[in-house]
């Protein structure tokens, strides 16, 4: 996420754009989508985005109006192939930089992409995402933290404390806050923690400080957290609004698949998992440094991850950054 | 001592399986979805589209992040 925001950044976007889009992309992204519809319910499956759309705009445009935007510089914008780098797109038009590759072609490297950059980049996390809410499942007793964080604005603050320097990738949060929902936790303050959890962490404050300033930093973490909160507890309002009871409708979406699908679906995801989590294990022993391998790297790299596009057949003139 | 972690981590490891069986399927759906957006929106082409002002483009770059799995 913070490669491409930078590369934006390069490229000439402003920096109401940057953070813009810095908020919505962790936030918010098609696999937690379909997650979200899995393990909690539609509702949150909508709001989930709408928020994380929200509170980018929000962002964005505080920044740009404190921060008036220099946009003399025209664009520089990498349009290198996203197939596998054939082209750099500069002085190519646009009608035969589309038809580079037939369909089939795109099609295959976009089911590449699903296997080795998208699961790839959040195997490890959802892991550990499965596990903590696995962790929570048993261990904490049905309603003890709806006394603390059943609702109101200190469960929002107390989720606020506990995301903002956590990092947890969008899709992993979610089966976490299923759990929290479970055990007591209101809808709202389980959508503070799916969207402060993902879009800031400790280390990514230092690269923030570094695109957007100290200062557009401290605005993007105030806009984030009250937006967040606002969110938190309107939702809460919601679902009291429609008479809900969170806890009974969450996970249900799981139960219109017929279980033979469901067996299917875990060989399927266990199978392509075990490469990227035999890397992950791999470059976690090899050296603290390798995590920051770990997010897809940008450009998008032709076939699998960012080393091994280096050693391959490049022309000098492919602009994939080689 | 012993038993009762080992009934500990089974528990664990049901609980966990739960949640497995209730997503796995979606997650193969979003993930497929999100690798094929990857090919036709390449993120690193976003900024051609935002243009220039100080409020259209803050629009545009948020939109394109909500699907974008990054």
């Amino acid at each position: 996420m913070l490669p491409a925001a930078a590369s934006l950044k390069k490229q000439g976007a402003n920096r109401g754009a940057v953070s813009a889009f810095l908020i919505s992309t962790p936030e918010s992204g098609i696999d937690s989508i379909f997650i979200t519809y899995a393990l909690l319910d539609p509702i949150m499956t909508i709001v989930r985005p709408i928020s994380a759309f929200i509170t980018a705009v929000t962002a964005g445009w505080t920044e740009n109006l404190m921060h008036r935007p220099n946009d003399s510089g025209p664009l520089q914008v990498d349009r290198s192939c996203p197939v596998d780098n054939c082209c750099d797109g500069v002085d190519c038009p646009d009608e035969v930089h589309r038809r580079h590759h037939r369909p089939g072609e795109k099609i295959a490297a976009g089911l590449r992409f699903a296997v080795t950059d998208v699961w790839g980049d959040i195997v490890g996390w959802f892991a550990v995402g499965l596990l903590l809410a696995a962790v929570i499942t048993v261990l904490i007793p049905d309603d003890f933290m709806a006394r603390w964080l059943g609702g109101g604005i200190t469960s929002m603050l107390v989720m606020l404390v506990i995301g903002i320097p956590l990092y947890i990738c969008a899709s992993a949060s979610t089966p976490i806050a299923a759990a929290l929902i479970l055990k007591g936790v209101s809808p709202g303050a389980a959508l503070v923690f799916l969207l402060a959890g993902p879009a800031t962490n400790v280390t990514s404050l230092t690269v923030l400080v570094g695109l957007l300033g100290k200062r557009g930093t401290l605005r993007y973490l105030l806009v984030l957290a009250v937006c967040t909160v606002a969110f938190g507890l309107l939702v809460d309002q919601l679902y009291a609004f429609l008479g809900i009871v969170p806890a009974a409708v969450i996970g249900e979406a799981a139960e219109l698949v017929p279980e033979w699908l469901q067996y299917t679906g875990v060989a399927v995801l266990l199978l392509i998992s075990v490469k990227p989590l035999a890397a992950t294990f791999h470059r976690k022993s090899a050296g603290p440094k390798g995590e920051t391998t770990f997010h897809s790297g940008f450009p998008i790299a032709p076939a699998a991850g960012p080393k091994k596009g280096e050693g391959s057949s490049c022309p000098p003139s492919c602009g994939c950054g080689h | 001592m012993i038993q009762e972690s080992v009934r500990f981590a089974i528990a664990i490891a049901a609980a966990a399986w739960d949640i497995l069986l209730d997503s796995s399927i979606y997650i193969l759906f979003g993930i497929v979805v999100a690798g094929l957006v990857k090919v036709v929106l390449n993120p690193g082409t976003v900024a051609s589209h935002l243009g220039r002002g100080r409020f259209l483009p803050v629009v545009k770059a948020a939109f394109f992040g909500v699907p974008l799995p990054l």
